[in-house]
């Protein structure tokens, strides 16, 4: 048997670290003893943290560079869609350029073009939706497809401020009350255990998916 | 590996000649391949070839290898025919070497009238030769394997090996013997058998007088006899240390060729498989298959070992030929050998867990049950080989070794050949050398430990006087080059001129002359080109008709002499060849030579080529290297007779890209699906019928894929896909094992899609089914698609979406231009006591800080519905002289959210004092937060920096060190992990009270985290609200109040989208209740205001198109002024009993009088919870009553009582106001607005407020004085229509479908 001596650093520094962390993050006052290491963790936590805030930044900035590179390559390599990478390299140096020069007109850009656009972009899931779920029953009848419609209207019904339909506004309530809410904290209890689960598996080795 | 395989089903392929006695050999299976994993722990795979791309393809080599594991004796007898034993037929796999089990088939056919028509013409080659003047070396009887034999500890080769004894010179049998008895061969063998022999190329000698029994481990001297012997590219590694020089000369005349196997070990990942197999080439008298089908195994292996070709490239001293190397698989095989410890199988990567050798398995049961979907559990699985195909994506660190740094656990580049040649007995696992390149090599595992390159020079040196040479790494590659500071490939065949003759003329022939391996051995380019029929020495002369030799018996000028010349191809143009060098091929009067290939190729599935002319090649001697050698070929008519065959192309460029690429076109052409397997093959093998190459290797599937998203795919297959780039076109591969540069030597190509010919490989059903899988998960089209003609759809249009479409647009935007479309009512102008709403609105009033932290966690998708409460809510901010410092974890959002904050200010700015409120100081947009979560702790660990720079880079002054410095923390989040975030996160770190903005979408995912937070804001219906209640306190904007409810119409809190404000009684008198809490407002903003009343357009509350009735405040010299009838908030006790009125908010406290149930009483205040209200009874008495027992409604203020105030503010008050106002409301008609004069003296409409007003005068003068949004109800109508318009849609077209299911439900049943 051999030593994988890579292996075994990058476990410890891994294990090490999100010791110091937990520590860091747990102790506090009113444990005693403990409570007197939670200084030294908890900077050492902060520091730890901060590294990885820097390090995701940074990534942001790799991020830019590739962007940039790949649509180069794609005009000078006059490759197919060339002409949207020339439209995203013009929007990128405008928006530097103006930036620079002159910091208004570059927001006046972001609210009139990008906001703007991911917006109407957001408004058109009304007709997608509204288009799909007129067709839910097309493609297959069943009664869950039946019963999904159903819920729909209901819930859809019990948003109009319209006066008399206050029995499908009470029956809203009840389904994002009842079974809606306890569908979602299932869903987020189902979360918190794997997060806890992959936790437990860095802290232990078990999981070393940062190595891949 | 199947160890459940079924030996039994291997009868068949049991070798009929094996005449073995020796037990020891009935477990062996004459698989050419096995030698590698026999003698070498690692149980490295074999070879690797066109499924290089796809090493599951060697399922099938796998599972015989299980069936070796599990104790199969039997060779397969269809396989092993004739003299030429197993590794002799695996020579052949530079065609066949992912097929190895198809080899014996191959040589099944050698006694087919093929090698008769071969021999015939042969010899007329040699006439023809004659008659052009070209003297060809004499030719050669086919030779025994001899250490390819060695290599393979297969005991089924040793009858053959037996056999061929009588072939193999007398120096070579004892060798022979000794090794194919010993199931660890050791070098030693060469002391105790070959040394006597006088025959014995010299340089094997010296490694035969190296008594290397004492200690094998240490370097070896390097004596000055050996570098006379071996070829240059050895001699180059030992003549650093050797000052005996001069005898190059001499070695000239030995044999100075390294033996094939050394020189597969070097270039091919698969080594001494392919070695064994190079030299099978040339040994198998009954070889039918073409050699140039034996580089289909080769293909897209090139890519594959890119990686390490780049890293062997940083040596700059390497040589060329040596950089090309492939040696990335070798390391990704090999590196099994240590996988004895679970953490080594943990480091390898999840794609190679499937990958297993059967070695393995019982130690890793875990390994190949990775649950982990990844492209092993696609394509691998335990019986399947190594997968080099995905070594190089699978690894992701981009360091040219950090696949094999990976399954290294961090080594050096290459410490995984120290572990390599450590495996099996070795100690020393540190050991860094070349060994790990011959690891494949059986007798590896008892040298491993110190088997590296030079070092095995040093055991075949006998001269233990040399100096010994220090191996570390592959310093040894650059004493290779040291004597040859041109290393390309040209230089190098300078030692062996005789292949570049001959190539070109077996090239044309297609034939399959065997050579002499242990001659023929200059970098093995016969069989890596499949050329290997180079007319050598024959056995009897093999220790001295080596080509030089050659040359001198011809009287020819030699190579060496032309390199010491500088000229390293010069001796070529002094070769007697003529000017035209011509063959006679196949002329139609010579007989019917080609045939014979035809018929083979027919077996293939290959139609035959059209027979060969007689063509004349015409030899242009100023080439200086191999390619332009070919190139220089006249091919003429041959290339033109050949051009409508399809066999070769008519290029006059005749290069072996081409040539090889056309031939696959021509099997392309003519292929059929026809079986490989013999008709006597079991049944798994008899499935094996598809080919598969270029066009169904991994990394093409992935690339052809075009229908999905190359970003949406996993890493892994943008890594193969990206790998799929760089592939040959369809139809075509590169041969990649080349250990040359492909500068010096043209690609070869073959044609590897196409069943039935070399570069075919086969799948099994499970395998086809993966690829099927992999297709379907990368995307459902190929770009190989068949190609048919595009059928052109008849453009149809969607008239039913159309219509959805339209008629949706329509009920949005109508409501906007026509009022009798605005249908429904607008959101309640307050929120329902004791909601969350309530609590947020409350919350934000009373807040006692300086500063409030607004979190802007939206992306401009989320803006249309969340931009409205966060203006709303920094208006409230801003006119309570709070200052909000914005961050947010959304770049653009935290952009848009200070842009509204900047349009705040802006609107009310001055155009020459500035706007009214100022950025970084009246306001703050802090930075952007990076990492999510982590970022929201890292923040909370650190807020100085965060908030010491705004996103700009501008410093903001702040000081603030802590969450608690805040007096409030706001989130604005389109998405419930974000507001899970900041709860999970901040809160539980802060006292500060947390409030939550958030759309309708995510509301009820945010509901399970509002435990700790004091108020929420859902979409746009409670920004709408807060605004009316802002807009109450304000004064700028009077909430509008729908008509249609009648005042007194009692209202349920629960009913909050119906929630139904009063309507005011124009008639009424109402005495607006003292304004003790109101607070003066400065001359300037006085001012402002009393501009704005006296003008022609006083501040209205138009709202449109509702009838809105507005009480108009009468001017009045004695400053009065006219007070909103709000509504007002009454509280009607729910409980069965009376209940206690107490003097504070504790059940503590006194109680001052009780109430019965039923009771209505005025709410006037609440504590910070809203736990208790505090009440006034009709007859006057106040107190607190807990909030549980009331029930909230709204109502109009009896009388105007003097409101207390409930808790300490910290705005300063500038004046306390002067007088009461009067209200005299005029009788309007409805559905009119009305203009209302404020007088001077009053700053503000009188509001019955339940609270007091904190505001800061200046600020909430100004903040009142913006306009509001524009546009507010007409949205709000569009909204609402068009939720209509989409039930209705819903509901019509799934009634359409319903009704057609039941009619089609009544039919069938009718029918």
């Amino acid at each position: 048997m051999q030593l994988r001596l890579g292996a075994a650093v990058t476990t410890a520094i891994t294990i090490a670290v999100g010791l110091v962390t937990v520590l860091g993050l747990l102790l506090g006052d009113g444990l005693g003893p403990l409570s007197q290491l939670a200084p030294i963790t908890g900077s050492i936590t902060d520091a730890f943290l901060q590294l990885v805030t820097i390090t995701l930044a940074l990534t942001i900035l790799i991020g830019v560079v590739n962007l940039l590179s790949v649509h180069l390559g794609r005009v000078f390599g006059r490759r197919k869609g060339a002409v949207y990478s020339v439209v995203l390299l013009l929007s990128f140096a405008l928006v530097i350029a103006t930036y620079i020069v002159d910091r208004d007109t570059s927001m006046i850009l972001l609210e009139t073009v990008q906001i703007s656009v991911e917006s109407a972009l957001a408004g058109l899931l009304l007709f997608v939706l509204v288009v799909g779920a007129s067709r839910m029953l097309r493609r297959r009848m069943s009664w869950t497809g039946l019963w999904f419609v159903v819920v729909l209207l209901i819930v859809l019904i019990g948003a109009l401020p319209l006066t008399g339909l206050s029995a499908f506004a009470d029956a809203r309530d009840w389904l994002l009350a009842v079974p809606v809410s306890a569908g979602a904290r299932g869903i987020l209890l189902g979360i918190a255990l794997a997060t806890i689960v992959t936790g437990v598996r860095v802290l232990i080795g078990q999981d070393r998916s940062y190595r891949e | 590996m199947s160890d459940d395989f079924d030996k039994d089903d291997l009868d068949w392929l049991r070798d009929t000649d094996d005449d073995s006695d020796q037990p020891g050999d009935d477990d062996k299976l004459a698989f050419d391949w096995q030698g590698d994993k026999k003698a070498d722990s690692s149980g490295k795979s074999g070879s690797l070839g066109v499924t290089g791309e796809l090493s599951w393809l060697q399922e099938h080599e796998d599972a015989a290898g299980g069936t070796k594991k599990s104790g199969d004796d039997e060779s397969f007898d269809w396989m092993t025919q004739g003299d030429a034993s197993t590794p002799q037929q695996s020579g052949k796999s530079g065609v066949t070497g992912q097929l190895s089990w198809l080899q014996p088939e191959e040589a099944a056919k050698s006694d087919t009238p093929q090698d008769e028509a071969r021999s015939l013409f042969e010899s007329q080659l040699e006439d023809v030769l004659k008659d052009e003047q070209i003297i060809l070396p004499p030719s050669r009887t086919p030779q025994p394997p001899i250490l390819a034999s060695l290599f393979d500890d297969d005991d089924s080769d040793e009858p053959e090996s037996d056999e061929a004894m009588g072939e193999l010179p007398p120096w070579m049998q004892g060798m022979t013997d000794d090794l194919t008895e010993d199931e660890e061969v050791d070098l030693s063998v060469f002391d105790e058998s070959a040394a006597a022999q006088a025959d014995m190329p010299d340089w094997m000698r010296g490694a035969v007088a190296e008594d290397d029994d004492e200690d094998e481990h240490e370097p070896a001297a390097v004596t000055a006899s050996v570098p006379i012997n071996l070829p240059d590219w050895m001699r180059g590694a030992i003549a650093e240390d050797d000052d005996e020089q001069s005898t190059f000369e001499q070695a000239a005349s030995n044999d100075d060729a390294m033996p094939d196997w050394m020189r597969g070990a070097i270039a091919e990942e698969d080594r001494a498989p392919t070695a064994v197999r190079a030299q099978q080439i040339d040994d198998d008298d009954d070889d039918v298959v073409p050699s140039w089908m034996r580089d289909a195994t080769l293909d897209d292996e090139e890519d594959e070992d890119e990686a390490l070709a780049v890293s062997a490239s940083a040596d700059d001293s390497m040589p060329d030929w040596m950089r090309s190397a492939d040696l990335e698989p070798v390391a990704a095989q090999a590196s099994y050998d240590d996988g004895d410890s679970e953490d080594d199988l943990d480091a390898i990567p999840d794609w190679l867990m499937g990958a297993a050798p059967a070695e393995l398995e019982d130690d890793e049961p875990d390994f190949a049950s990775s649950p982990d979907f990844d492209l092993d559990s696609l394509f691998g699985d335990s019986d399947d080989l190594p997968e080099p195909a995905f070594a190089t994506f699978a690894d992701d660190e981009n360091d040219d070794f950090d696949l094999l740094g990976q399954l290294t656990e961090g080594a050096d580049d290459f410490d995984f050949l120290g572990e390599l040649s450590a495996a099996g007995d070795s100690e020393d696992a540190a050991e860094d050398d070349f060994a790990a390149l011959f690891a494949d090599i059986p007798q590896s595992t008892a040298v491993a430990d110190e088997l590296d390159f030079a070092e095995f020079v040093d055991d075949l040196d006998e001269d233990e006087d040399a100096q010994p040479i220090a191996v570390d790494d592959f310093d040894f590659l650059t004493q290779l080059n040291a004597e040859e500071p041109e290393d390309d490939f040209a230089a190098f065949l300078l030692d062996d001129p005789e292949p570049i003759a001959a190539t070109a003329a077996d090239f044309f022939l297609l034939d399959q002359e065997d050579d002499d391996s242990a001659q023929n051995d200059d970098m093995d380019i016969d069989a890596l080109l499949g050329l290997g029929n180079f007319p050598q020495p024959t056995q009897a002369e093999s220790a001295a008709d080596d080509f030089l030799s050659w040359f001198e018996q011809q009287n020819q000028p030699s190579p060496i002499a032309s390199a010491a010349e500088g000229d390293d191809m010069a001796w070529l143009q002094d070769v007697e060849i003529g000017d035209d060098f011509t063959l006679a091929l196949d002329d139609s009067d010579d007989g019917d030579l080609l045939p014979a290939d035809d018929d083979f190729l027919a077996d293939f599935g290959i139609d035959a080529p059209a027979p060969l002319t007689r063509t004349k090649v015409a030899i242009d001697t100023s080439f200086t290297d191999l390619d332009s050698f070919l190139a220089s070929i006249d091919t003429g008519e041959f290339a033109a007779a050949q051009e409508d065959d399809g066999l070769l192309e008519a290029d006059v460029d005749l290069d072996l890209d081409s040539m090889f690429s056309d031939l696959g076109e021509a099997g392309k052409q003519s292929a059929t699906s026809r079986p490989l397997a013999p008709a006597d093959a079991p049944d798994w093998l008899a499935g094996l019928s598809v080919s598969v190459g270029e066009a169904l290797s991994a990394a093409s599937i992935v690339r052809k894929q075009k229908d999905r998203p190359l970003e949406e795919l996993p890493d892994r297959l943008k890594a193969l896909h990206e790998r799929g780039l760089d592939l040959p076109a369809a139809g075509e591969a590169s041969v990649g094992i080349l250990p040359i540069g492909r500068d010096t030597l043209p690609t070869v190509r073959v044609d590897s899609s196409t069943l039935g010919i070399p570069g075919a490989a086969i799948l099994t059903e499970n395998q086809l089914t993966r690829s099927t899988l992999l297709q379907s998960i990368v995307g459902s089209r190929s770009e190989a698609a068949p190609a048919a003609a595009p059928t052109r759809r008849a453009v149809r249009l969607p008239l039913e979406r159309l219509l959805i479409v339209a008629l949706l647009a329509l009920a949005v935007i109508l409501p906007f231009f026509v009022d009798s479309l605005q249908i429904g009512e607008l959101p309640p102008p307050l929120f329902t006591a004791g909601t969350r709403q309530q609590a947020f609105f409350d919350t934000v009033n009373t807040l006692d800080g300086d500063y409030v932290l607004v979190a802007a966690e939206y992306a401009p998708t989320g803006a249309a519905e969340l931009d409205e409460a966060t203006e709303a809510v920094l208006r409230h901010l801003l006119a309570r002289g709070l200052k909000p410092v914005i961050v947010g974890g959304n770049p653009a959002g935290l952009l848009h959210a200070g842009n509204i904050a900047d349009s705040i200010g802006d609107s009310i700015g001055d155009p020459i004092a500035g706007d009214f409120f100022q950025r970084n100081q009246d306001y703050y947009v802090g930075r952007y937060l990076t990492g999510e979560t982590i970022g929201l702790r890292a923040f909370a660990g650190n807020i100085r920096n965060f908030v010491g720079t705004d996103v700009r880079g501008d410093s903001t002054g702040l000081t603030l060190n802590s969450l608690d410095d805040f007096a409030a923390i706001i989130v604005i989040a389109e998405r419930a992990d974000t507001v899970r975030g900041w709860m999970e996160q901040i809160a539980p770190i802060t006292s500060t009270p947390m409030l939550v903005v958030t759309g309708a979408s995510a509301a009820t995912l945010v509901e399970p985290y509002l435990t700790n937070a004091s108020g929420l804001l859902v979409g746009y219906q409670d920004a709408y609200t807060y605004r009316s209640m802002l807009a109450s306190l304000l004064g700028g904007i009077i909430p509008t109040t729908p008509q249609s409810i009648p005042a007194t119409e009692e209202i349920t809190p629960e009913s909050t989208s119906e929630s139904i404000a009063p309507t005011p009684q124009p008639t009424a008198e109402i005495t607006a209740q003292p304004l003790t809490e109101i607070p003066a407002i400065n001359p300037t903003a006085t001012e402002e205001i009393q501009a704005a009343a006296t003008s022609t357009s006083p501040p209205t509350a138009t709202e449109p198109p509702t009838a809105t009735v507005i009480p108009s405040n009468t001017p009045t010299a004695t400053a009065t002024a006219t007070a909103t009838p709000e509504p007002v908030q009454f509280g009607v006790v729910t409980a069965n009993q009376r209940i206690n009125v107490r003097s504070g908010p504790s059940t503590s406290e006194s109680a001052v009088t009780s109430l019965a149930p039923g009771d209505r009483v005025l709410i006037i205040g609440q504590n910070e919870d809203v736990s208790w209200y505090q009440i006034r009874t009709d007859d006057g008495t106040e107190g607190w009553v807990t909030a549980t027992l009331l029930r909230i409604e709204l109502g109009e203020a009896p009388t105007a009582t003097p409101a207390s105030k409930l808790r300490p503010r910290n705005v300063p008050r500038q004046q306390e106001p002067t007088a009461t106002p009067e209200i005299t409301p005029l009788p309007l008609p409805p559905n009119e607005s009305v203009l209302a004069e404020i007088t001077p003296e009053v700053t503000l409409p009188a509001v019955p407020d339940v609270a007091s007003l904190p505001f800061n005068p200046d600020a909430a003068a100004a903040v009142a004085l913006i306009e509001d949004t524009p546009y507010r109800d007409e949205r709000w109508y569009g909204m609402t229509l068009g939720i209509v318009a989409a039930v209705a849609i819903i509901i019509l077209g799934n009634l359409g479908s319903l009704f057609a299911a039941l009619r089609r439900s009544l039919a069938r049943r009718r029918k």
